[in-house]
């Protein structure tokens, strides 16, 4: 429960009395929150690099809260969207869960409950872009290889010892010996166990 | 045949073999024969025909030169003159029916004869026995010129010859001469079988002939009237000629099983010893009052004396003045003359039996009279024929038409009824989605508001619930109306939340349904609306298009709502420039449906708002015809958008996916 200065909750809300008290409501746990009266203020001012999540009203005139879910779900798939409903429109919060919100809620709130998810989904938010930050770092780092490089690291994924190597790719051992610790170095990696660790991260897999 | 001699005395003198006649086939014995005094006389009656016959023996003997010779005063006809007749006398023949023989029948009559010698002296009487066929020869020859006979005979030479009568005979002992005569069936006394005389059917019966009166045709008339027809229903029908004994001779013999005699024959055959009564039994005996001997049927008047047509005026009325006159002897049984009678008993009999003079009558006059009209009646018969025959078609075919009229009728009123009930449906849908979307709008407006008041109830209490009781003294109190803002919030939206559940729009059963039938449907409604709003419409309709899945009466409330938008934006323009335009194609994986009118349109804002319930911009609009028809609209799947024409106006499209084949 120690938000992050850069949290954000993106409340989405044609009506001002909802959408000031959900603001209200939020920022009572600290949640630093942004709150527009339609989809397109909001996806002007829009940050998905921040880690937060979108609460998102369904019934809004112009772009419907279904259709702005849906748009994000395509441009960002890791923001999470909460959709809240009026009475009656939970077959349409079920179609919008198939389609990856990550949760709705009935007005009017349990507090308790909305908070806690808000909070996950910034959680989750937040892990998901680390996660891709992290592969992307992982991803530069495999980039900076040359191609005999990275048969090296195949190969090393795959356990290989040092001499089969240097026989597979037809090169003496010691030279085998100097593309290991090139690819150790710039893969950043202090062990094996670590090298593999992060491929696994970026999606390499062994073999 | 003959009435007279009740009672005769049978002399078979051998006198009278001199006076046989030459009669063709009579055996017998021409005599004169003394009338006996009494009838009845079953006393001695032996004795007293004795004693009369001895009497008059001289008499009878006398006789032969005049009555037996070969006379040829009446045309070679056997007569028997009367005694003591002038030699200057003309002739005066009186032919008299022998019904029993000439014998009897000369001696029947003789007192008649001897009576009209006295009272006409110039005139030499002669009796002329006949048969019934001799009689009329000689009639018709004009060789009698009087006659005596029984009735029936005598009703048929007046009609075929013109005789007259002149007298009718009388005896004493019956009541009255027209009640005189009758006849009798007799059968064998142990015939126990024969009692009526329908009993007669299939027996073998005897009659004398069928012109014989007493003989037959009395008895052929009373077995008419029991439904006995001789020829037909009886096993056989002999007939025996006179005289009539051997008929009561074959009877009693068994050569048939009934015989037809003349009433009184019986009595005097027993009178006369020749049978026995017990031999016999009478066959559908019946009683007349009065009336000395037994019966089978209705009584006739007596004998009749007639002159014949040519016979001389003057003659006819002295004989029948002397006739009149003859002294009814002292004995009561004996005969005389009276006014001729009426045969009409006779003419009524001949006429029931078709016989005589009404032989030639048609036994059914009915049956002559439609045989003589038979082509107009047939002509007649056509007529109606064809009449009933066009009568019935045309009550046939009035009844095909009422019933095709009622098969029309009822045809009309089913679909009226449907009609009825199909606007029944929509109303019913329109008032209760009008329900729905009242109350969902009512919904959302009052639980935004507390939904704003819950989240601030519940805000307040996290920013309390961190501090201390030294910043807000009265925390705990401040907490505790927070959390009951926020539960009485709660509770007032479970309410809502209820009615709207309560008065959720049906969701209305899904089918495969056709577009375009929607749209006819729709129009349909509107009809009389479009009319009094001279709109017209014009229709681009696509074909073949797949059916959508929908609820039918959904989809026609929604087109309604749109098209009587459509007609109100455009109350303002001239008629002529009133239109709706509708059209149906396909556009992908969906149907389209679009509805375009001229009217004044939008502004941005208006349709920015169109869809929310309760947003109207008419006056006396609830402003929840789009905003039900979107939401129906979505909760088909599909789109309901307004946009504005380029030529003014606005253009409604509604997009509906279609029917999934996996669905159908």
């Amino acid at each position: 429960m120690s938000p992050a200065n850069s949290d954000r909750v993106w409340v989405v809300e044609d009506d001002e009395r909802v959408r000031r008290s959900l603001t209200w409501l939020l920022e009572s746990v600290g949640l630093a929150v942004h709150e527009f009266p339609g989809a397109e203020p909001f996806l002007e001012a829009l940050d998905p690099t921040r880690p937060g999540c979108v609460l998102l009203d369904i019934r809004m005139p112009g772009m419907g809260g279904l259709e702005l879910q849906q748009l994000l779900a395509r441009d960002h798939p890791l923001l999470p969207v909460i959709l809240i409903t009026g009475h009656g429109d939970v077959p349409m919060a079920v179609r919008a869960l198939k389609a990856g919100a990550y949760d709705f809620f009935e007005k009017p709130f349990n507090d308790q409950e909305l908070l806690e998810r808000a909070q996950a989904a910034i959680q989750q938010h937040r892990a998901a872009l680390a996660e891709a930050a992290s592969r992307a770092g992982i991803e530069q780092r495999i980039a900076r290889l040359t191609p005999r490089e990275r048969d090296v690291l195949a190969l090393m994924l795959e356990g290989a010892p040092g001499k089969v190597m240097a026989a597979r790719l037809h090169i003496s051992p010691r030279t085998a010996d100097v593309h290991r610790h090139n690819v150790m170095e710039k893969m950043e990696a202090a062990s094996l166990a670590e090298l593999i660790q992060l491929c696994l991260a970026a999606g390499l897999k062994p073999g | 045949m003959v009435s007279p001699p009740r009672h005769v005395v049978d002399n078979r003198s051998q006198c009278a073999e001199s006076a046989r006649p030459h009669l063709s086939g009579a055996p017998e014995t021409a005599a004169i024969v003394l009338r006996c005094c009494r009838l009845h006389a079953r006393e001695e009656p032996p004795l007293r025909a004795l004693t009369l016959a001895i009497a008059l023996l001289p008499l009878l003997c006398a006789l032969p030169p005049a009555a037996g010779g070969p006379d040829t005063g009446a045309g070679g006809l056997p007569t028997a003159a009367a005694p003591t007749t002038p030699a200057n006398a003309q002739p005066l023949r009186i032919g008299v029916l022998a019904w029993r023989g000439s014998e009897r029948a000369l001696s029947s009559w003789m007192p008649t004869a001897e009576h009209l010698r006295e009272r006409l002296p110039d005139h030499a009487i002669r009796l002329v026995p006949l048969g019934l066929e001799e009689m009329e020869t000689a009639v018709a020859s004009g060789e009698l010129d009087f006659l005596i006979t029984n009735p029936g005979h005598y009703v048929h030479l007046e009609n075929t010859h013109g005789v007259g009568r002149i007298a009718t005979l009388e005896t004493h002992t019956l009541q009255t001469p027209s009640q005189a005569l009758g006849s009798v069936v007799i059968a064998r006394a142990d015939r126990d079988d024969l009692q009526a005389l329908s009993d007669l059917a299939g027996q073998r019966l005897l009659a004398v002939s069928p012109e014989a009166f007493g003989g037959f045709q009395i008895i052929q008339d009373e077995l008419r009237r029991v439904g006995i027809q001789p020829r037909r229903d009886l096993q056989e029908l002999r007939y025996t000629g006179f005289p009539m004994d051997q008929i009561v001779d074959q009877v009693r013999v068994g050569a048939a099983d009934a015989g037809i005699i003349r009433s009184c024959l019986l009595e005097s055959l027993v009178a006369e010893g020749l049978v026995e009564p017990e031999q016999f039994r009478v066959v559908g005996e019946r009683a007349e009052p009065g009336f000395p001997c037994r019966l089978s049927s209705r009584l006739y008047p007596d004998w009749p004396f007639a002159r014949l047509a040519h016979t001389d005026r003057d003659l006819a009325r002295r004989v029948a003045i002397a006739l009149m006159e003859m002294a009814p002897p002292e004995d009561s049984e004996a005969l005389g003359w009276t006014v001729p009678l009426s045969y009409q008993p006779v003419n009524e009999l001949f006429e029931r039996l078709r016989i005589g003079p009404y032989a030639d009558f048609p036994e059914n006059p009915l049956a002559e009279l439609l045989y003589r009209y038979r082509w107009p009646l047939l002509a007649g018969l056509l007529v109606m024929l064809i009449g009933f025959g066009h009568h019935v078609r045309a009550e046939y075919l009035i009844r095909q038409r009422t019933q095709a009229l009622h098969e029309t009728m009822r045809q009309r009123e089913a679909a009226e009824e449907a009609a009825r009930h199909r606007q029944e449906e929509l109303a019913h849908v329109a008032r209760i989605s009008t329900m729905g979307e009242l109350a969902a709008g009512l919904a959302h407006e009052l639980n935004q508001p507390l939904a704003a008041i819950v989240n601030y109830a519940n805000g307040c209490r996290r920013y309390l619930e961190p501090m201390d009781e030294r910043q807000v003294p009265q925390k705990a109190r401040l907490l505790e109306a927070t959390r009951h803002i926020a539960e009485h919030g709660g509770q007032a939206a479970e309410v809502i939340r209820n009615l709207r559940a309560f008065l959720r729009k049906e969701p209305g059963e899904f089918r495969p349904v056709d577009v375009n039938q929607i749209i006819d449907e729709a129009l349909g409604f509107m009809a009389v609306a479009l009319r009094r709003a001279q709109t017209r419409v014009e229709c681009r309709l696509g074909t073949g298009l797949p059916p959508v899945r929908g609820n039918s009466v959904q989809l026609v409330q929604v087109l309604l709502n749109l098209l009587s938008n459509a007609l109100e934006s455009q109350a303002e323009l001239p008629a002529t420039a009133r239109f709706i335009h509708l059209s149906s194609e396909r556009a992908g994986d969906r149907v389209r449906i679009t509805v375009a009118d001229p009217g004044e349109g939008m502004a941005e804002a208006v349709r920015a708002r169109a869809f929310e319930p309760f947003f109207t911009t008419k006056d006396r609009g609830m402003g929840l015809g789009l905003s039900l028809s979107h939401s129906l609209v979505q909760e088909h799947g599909g789109r309901l958008s307004l946009r504005p024409r380029k030529s003014g106006g606005t253009l409604a499209t509604i997009e509906l996916p279609l029917q999934e084949e996996t669905d159908a």
